[in-house]
């Protein structure tokens, strides 16, 4: 039987969105930036750590013995969450920006001066100052995907800038400032014609759209925990098994190795090569729990009802005449970045706070994206699908109380 | 309206926000600095000259929000026709009441004092003080310079 969309059920089993700020009620529209936990996962974390703490691994204990299963019960809960072909696929990372620094720092040695990497305009720093770095160490060259007036990607470009010298595409699946979802299947396709490998920064995309890395065909997949209503501190770097075990260790010491000796010293095997140190049990464990919660929901109606707001909001801003929308892609993810006139975006987020309202301002971390739309910065309202139509009239009567105060 | 935001938008903030004084960029001056916010992005640039009497004449261009074009703007206001030494003092005095303690409990005027607004908000104090800060590193790095 088809389940059923509770909008009153889902916001009741997000305990922090219970409260006011400022005298008004909360209306969390930050998501994009994170989103909130629910209790199911807030309960994961403490019972791990009042029940089963121990390190994981070659413990002979009980405990011991229960963190490891909760552990690989987790990589094994998310492999199936974006159908990876193996658990051994899925590294855990600290995040988006760690997996993505993992790959440009590993991925190195098989770059040679010359060589090309692309990415696009619409990149986050996490998605563009690795692959910077990795071109000082090597000599290979940045290519820039550029991007029309709407936000949207210029497959056309891409294709020109393609070529044998191409060795590696990163491109975001969702962008983080402007919600225009990239066509990847399309953009992974091309790139293989040229025997490119092929990045996604999925931190966006993760919570809004299903994943499926294998009909992507993507070489790498990356994601957040806590954009995906899980902890902070736990992310995710997929790699296709082959190419994971092409790839050099990315730190040393701990769970990814298999023998040392002072002379030599031999790494363990997929996925622990990558896994230095203690991990971050407790949040492995979260995010497991997070992806029980969203499929314990009707998860295509959550997405229909986040882009519902999306579009209600939209609506609701074009009452505005000073408002100017950064990012009109034909193909959105629920996510409204825009700019009013001279009105600081900073100054507008100072003030929907005072009316509860949680907005993000600035450059999203998209510095080159705010110099292609030539401005400082956006207000960016990201929707979850714990969001109502009550608190968009909320954000919308705030936005007007500041304009008539600023301008 | 809220209280607290009348306090941090007073109208002398909201004037010299949006009408700020002393803005661009002179043809010729003596010390120079960048000051920027990685929380937001905002860009101040500052202008410092020293006319015969050895007098600050200082002018700023800046994309920024509406604290931080009215503290440059009160800043430049405040700063000019005195020299260097009394500037640095009276920055000192702001920074000190902007990041450890209040505008009102210093010897400062009383548009100066209206920056206190920003105490309840604390994610808008850099905002505020980025011009004094910039102003200070353009004035002590240019001594650096001349070493």
């Amino acid at each position: 039987m088809n389940k059923a969309f509770n909008l009153e059920n889902i916001r009741k089993d997000f305990p922090i969105l219970d409260q006011e700020i400022n005298g008004s009620p909360l209306a969390y529209f930050d998501n994009a930036a994170s989103t909130q936990k629910p209790k199911a996962v807030i309960d994961a974390i403490k019972n791990y750590y009042e029940q089963d703490h121990a390190n994981v691994h070659r413990g002979v204990h009980t405990l011991s013995v229960r963190a490891t299963e909760l552990y690989e019960e987790s990589r094994t809960k998310i492999a199936k969450f974006i159908n990876a072909n193996a658990s051994t696929e899925i590294v855990f990372t600290r995040g988006t920006t760690e997996s993505i620094n993992l790959l440009a720092s590993t991925l190195s040695g098989l770059i040679k001066q010359g060589d090309e990497i692309l990415i696009s305009t619409m990149e986050h720093h996490s998605n563009i100052v690795p692959w910077q770095e990795l071109c000082i160490r090597t000599g290979a060259i940045l290519k820039i995907i550029p991007i029309n007036k709407l936000g949207e990607l210029q497959l056309d470009s891409m294709e020109k800038l393609l070529g044998k010298k191409t060795k590696i595409i990163s491109v975001a699946h969702i962008s983080n400032t402007l919600g225009t979802i990239n066509p990847i299947k399309k953009i992974i396709e091309l790139a293989h014609l040229c025997k490119a490998y092929v990045v996604i920064d999925g931190a966006q995309a993760i919570a809004h759209t299903p994943i499926d890395v294998q009909d992507l065909d993507c070489d790498f997949y990356t994601f957040s925990g806590h954009k995906l209503y899980g902890p902070t501190g736990i992310g995710v770097l997929y790699g296709k098994e082959n190419l994971l075990n092409k790839l050099p260790p990315y730190q040393f010491g701990g769970e990814m190795i298999l023998k040392v000796t002072f002379e030599n010293t031999s790494y363990n095997s997929l996925p622990y090569k990558f896994e230095a140190g203690t991990p971050n049990i407790a949040g492995s464990i979260g995010l497991a729990a997070a992806i029980d919660y969203l499929n314990s929901l009707p998860l295509n109606l959550c997405h229909q009802h986040e882009m519902e707001i999306h579009d209600y909001a939209l609506d609701q801003l074009k009452s505005f005449s000073n408002i100017r929308l950064i990012g009109e892609s034909h193909k959105k993810s629920p996510i409204i970045s825009f700019i009013a006139n001279d009105i600081h975006p900073h100054d507008v987020g100072t003030i929907l706070n005072q009316k509860g309202v949680a907005v993000r301002t600035g450059h999203h971390c998209t510095m080159p994206l705010m110099e292609f739309f030539n401005i400082s910065g956006t207000i960016r309202a990201s929707f979850s699908f714990y969001n109502t139509k009550n608190e968009v009239k909320q954000l919308i009567g705030g936005l007007g109380i500041a304009f008539k105060m600023l301008s | 309206m809220d209280k607290k935001l009348q306090s941090l938008y007073q109208s002398t903030i909201l004037e010299h926000g949006q009408d700020p004084r002393n803005f661009g960029k002179p043809d010729r001056y003596d010390e120079f600095a960048e000051g920027f916010n990685p929380l937001c992005g905002d860009k101040v640039n500052i202008y410092c000259k020293y006319n015969f009497n050895l007098e600050l004449e200082i002018t700023f261009e800046s994309v920024s929000c509406v604290i931080c074009t009215a503290s440059a703007s009160l800043m430049t206001t405040e700063l000019w026709g005195i020299s260097k030494g009394k500037a640095i003092e009276l920055i000192d005095t702001v920074l000190d009441g902007l990041h450890c303690s209040t505008l009102n409990k210093k010897p400062l005027s009383k548009q100066l004092t209206m920056l206190d607004g920003v105490k309840e908000f604390p994610s808008r104090i850099q905002c505020a003080a980025l011009p004094w800060t910039t102003t200070r590193k353009a004035m002590i790095e240019s001594e650096t310079r001349l070493e």
